[in-house]
C-alpha cells in the first residue's frame, strides 16, 4: 500500500526582520501510514507548525517534495490539496452558521443543496451537535467550536486530516475527553491524522508514531514506547516525561552490553551493545523506575541522600532527593494502603535505587 | 467638603452642557432661521414660515416673491446633480480601490511597503488648498477641460486614501487564519475574498464609503480650483450665493444636507451595530 504522505528533505528557510536567517525545517524526511496517527511534538519555533503548514499548503518548501497519496503536490496550492486543518484557534467563520460553516467546502466545491444538507446533517451528528445548525459561533463554547471545526474539515472527506495544536485552548479535563474523542473518530472513519502538539503527554496517549523535532531537524521517530523508553538522544530524554540522568565513561565493552562508570565512582552494567570504550554517555532512569530502598545488587545505581521535596499528586508521590555531593534524582511512586502513611517527610534520610535493567544509554546530546 | 463636592460635580456637567451648546448652537440657529418669514433680516425673528423651503423646490409664493434671491432653482438643482453624480461615482471608485490597496498592503510582502502606505497617508494631510491648486494646474497643463469629470478624478485623489486607511484598520483585525481556513476547504483566492474576506471587512468598507461620499458632498475648497463654469456642486454653489449676502434660502438648503448627512451616519452607525 502506498504511503497516504511522504515527505523527502523538505528544507524552509525564513529570513527574520534583523537579516537573519532561521531554518524551519531542516532535511526533514517523514512517511506516514494509511489511517495512521502520528504527532508532531516539539518546542515552540522547532518547526512542527511549519512541518504541518507546508502539507497543507500554506508554506511553500524550498527543496524536497511532498507525495500525497502516491500524486506530488508539493507547489500545489493549498485549496487544491486532498487535505483538511483544524486549526489551532478553530479559524470558524464567525459571519456563518454552525451549518454554513460546516458545508462550506461542499459548497465551494458545487456539491448539491439537497446533498449538502444531508452530509451536513450526518457530520454534525457525528460530533454530537444535532441541532446546532442555525446556531452562530459565539453562542458556542470552547469545545462545541472544536466540534465544529472538526466536522468541517472531514465534511469533504481529506485524505489527512491536520491539525495545529486543537486542543490547547480547552480546559484540562475536556481536553483529556477530547483526546479520547480525537482518537476514536479517527479509527471509526479510517484516515491518517498528524497531530501538532507540545504537550508530550497528549503526545504519548494518542498517537501510532510521534516525530520529536527540535531546530528544524526530526530528533526521533517511533512509537511512543519507543520514545518514552529508547530516546535516541538527550533532547528527547528530557523533552518527553521526567527522568534522571547519570554522566558515565563506558570502562569494557562486549557483543552482550557494556560496564559503565558513573562520574560518582559507582560501577553498573548496561545490556546495550555497540558501545566502545572510552564513550561518554548519560544513563537515563526514569522516576517511575527509581525504587525506594537496599539493592541486593551491586550493578544497580544506588543513591544516600535527603528529602528535598514532596509532591502529592492524587495516585502518586514525586520525591526530589539530594545527595551530600549536591546531585539530585527524582522518584515517583505508588505507595500501597500500608506504605501510605510512611512517606519520609522532607529532611528526612532515603535510600534509593535503580535497577540496572531500568537503564537506558544515550550517547548523542541531539541531531544536529 | 461636601459643598465643594457638589461644586466640583456641578461645575463638571455645566462645562459639558456649555461644550455642546458651543458645538451644537449654531447649527441649531442655522435650522431655526431657516424657518423664519423675515426677508431681509434672519437675526429678527418675523414668523414661522415654509416659504424658503418652497423656494428652493420651485414654488414661489407671494410672501418669497418681492425678496427672491435665489436666480434660479435650476442652477440649484443642476448643482445638487453634479454633487450626486460626482459624491456617487468618486465613492465607488474610491471603495474599490482603497480597498483593494488595503488589502494588498495587508497581505502581500513587497519592497518598500512603508514608503507606500506613508503614500497613502499623504493625500490626507495634504493641505486642500495645496491639493486644489495642483490638480488644476495639473489639468490645465494637460489640457483636460475642467468638468464634473475633473471634480470626480480630483475628489478620487484623496478619497482613496481615507477609504484606505479605513478599511486597513479592519483588516488589522481579520483573523488570517479565516483566509487560510476558507482555502484549505477548496476555496480559490476569489470565493475566498467573496465569501470569508469582503463579508468580515465589509463594515470598514461601508464606513469608508459613507466617509467617502459625506466628503465628496461638502468639499468646497479643492473643488472650488478644478470645477468648470457649468459644473458647479452644492457647497461651490451655496458659496457662490454667500458672496451675494446671507440668504435666507441659504438656511433652508442647509438644513436640508444636515438632515441628508444625518439619515447617512445613521444608515453607516445602524449597518455597523448590526454587523457586530
Amino acid at each position: 500500500m502506498t504511503p497516504i504522505l511522504s515527505i523527502s528533505d523538505a528544507t524552509k528557510r525564513y529570513n527574520t526582520p534583523d537579516g537573519n536567517v532561521i531554518t524551519a525545517l531542516d532535511n526533514v524526511s517523514l512517511v506516514v501510514e494509511q489511517n495512521e496517527f502520528v504527532t508532531l511534538l516539539g518546542p515552540s519555533g522547532c518547526g512542527k507548525t511549519t512541518l504541518l503548514r507546508t502539507i497543507s499548503g500554506f508554506e511553500d518548501l524550498e527543496t524536497g517534495s511532498i507525495q500525497i497519496d502516491g500524486s506530488t503536490v508539493t507547489h500545489l496550492p493549498a485549496h487544491k490539496r486532498p487535505v483538511n486543518t483544524v486549526f489551532q484557534k478553530y479559524a470558524l467563520f464567525p459571519h456563518m452558521s454552525i451549518s454554513k460553516n460546516v458545508a462550506y467546502s461542499l459548497e465551494v466545491s458545487g456539491v448539491s443543496k439537497s446533498q449538502i444538507t444531508t452530509r451536513v446533517g450526518k457530520m454534525l451528528e457525528l460530533v454530537g451537535l444535532e441541532g446546532f445548525e442555525n446556531r452562530k459561533v459565539n453562542q458556542l463554547s470552547g469545545g462545541q467550536q472544536q466540534r465544529v471545526a472538526l466536522a468541517r474539515s472531514l465534511i469533504a472527506q481529506p485524505k489527512i486530516l491536520l491539525l495545529d495544536e486543537p486542543l490547547s485552548a480547552l480546559d484540562k479535563n475536556l481536553r483529556h475527553k477530547m483526546q479520547q474523542e480525537l482518537k476514536t473518530l479517527q479509527e471509526e472513519i479510517g484516515i491518517a491524522f498528524v497531530f501538532v502538539t507540545h504537550d508530550q503527554e497528549e503526545a504519548l496517549t494518542m498517537s501510532d508514531r510521534i516525530v520529536v523535532l527540535s531546530d528544524g531537524k526530526i530528533q526521533q521517530l517511533g512509537t511512543p514506547e519507543d520514545i518514552y523508553r529508547r530516546p535516541e538522544n538527550e533532547f528527547v530524554a528530557r523533552f518527553v516525561g521526567e527522568g534522571n540522568l547519570f554522566d558515565g565513561e563506558v570502562t569494557q565493552s562486549t557483543t552482550k552490553g557494556a560496564s559503565v562508570t558513573l562520574t560518582t565512582g559507582q560501577k553498573t552494567v548496561v545490556s546495550q551493545s555497540g558501545l566502545k570504550k572510552g564513550d561518554k554517555v548519560k544513563l537515563l532512569a526514569r522516576p517511575e523506575d527509581v525504587l525506594i530502598g537496599k539493592s541486593s545488587n551491586t550493578k544497580d545505581i544506588t543513591f544516600n541522600g535527603t528529602v528535598d521535596h514532596v509532591n502529592f499528586i492524587g495516585a502518586e508521590y514525586q520525591i526530589l532527593a539530594k545527595s551530600k555531593d549536591g546531585t539530585s534524582i527524582k522518584a515517583t511512586f505508588r505507595p500501597d494502603v500500608e506504605q501510605r502513611d510512611q512517606i519520609a517527610g522532607v529532611g528526612s534520610d532515603i535510600r534509593l535505587y535503580v535497577p540496572k535493567e531500568a537503564l537506558h544509554v544515550i550517547t548523542k546530546e541531539k541531531v544536529i | 467638603m461636601k459643598y465643594l463636592k457638589f461644586l466640583k460635580s456641578s461645575m463638571l456637567s455645566i462645562y459639558g452642557y456649555f461644550f455642546f451648546a458651543f458645538v451644537y448652537a449654531p447649527i441649531f440657529l442655522i435650522v431655526i432661521f431657516s424657518f423664519n418669514s423675515n426677508p431681509v433680516n434672519m437675526m429678527i425673528w418675523e414668523s414661522f414660515t415654509f416659504d424658503w423651503y418652497k423656494t428652493i423646490f420651485g414654488f414661489t409664493s407671494a410672501a418669497t416673491e418681492s425678496a427672491l434671491y435665489l436666480d434660479s432653482t435650476d442652477q440649484l438643482y443642476a448643482a445638487v446633480q453634479n454633487s450626486l453624480t460626482i459624491a456617487l461615482t468618486t465613492t465607488i471608485v474610491a471603495t474599490v480601490f482603497g480597498t483593494a490597496i488595503a488589502l494588498a498592503v495587508a497581505r502581500f510582502k513587497f519592497r518598500l511597503k512603508g514608503f507606500y502606505r506613508a503614500l497613502m497617508f499623504l493625500p490626507m494631510i495634504m493641505p486642500d488648498i495645496i491639493l486644489g491648486i495642483a490638480l488644476l494646474i495639473f489639468f490645465v497643463s494637460v489640457g483636460i477641460e475642467l468638468s464634473v469629470f475633473t471634480i470626480i478624478i480630483g475628489h478620487c485623489t484623496f478619497l482613496i486614501s481615507y477609504v484606505f486607511i479605513v478599511v486597513s484598520a479592519r483588516i488589522a483585525d481579520l483573523d488570517t487564519s479565516l483566509e487560510e481556513a476558507s482555502a484549505d476547504l477548496g476555496a480559490n483566492g476569489w470565493v475566498t475574498f467573496r465569501r470569508v474576506t469582503l463579508p468580515m471587512i465589509l463594515p470598514g468598507v461601508i464606513g469608508g464609503a459613507l466617509l467617502a461620499f459625506i466628503i465628496s458632498m461638502d468639499d468646497l475648497v479643492i473643488t472650488y480650483f478644478i470645477a468648470g463654469v457649468d459644473s458647479q456642486t452644492l457647497p461651490v454653489f451655496i458659496y457662490g450665493m454667500l458672496r451675494r449676502g446671507i440668504k435666507p434660502e441659504i438656511n433652508a438648503i442647509a438644513a436640508i444636507m444636515l438632515l441628508f448627512s444625518i439619515i447617512i451616519a445613521s444608515v453607516g452607525l445602524y449597518m455597523r451595530s448590526r454587523k457586530s
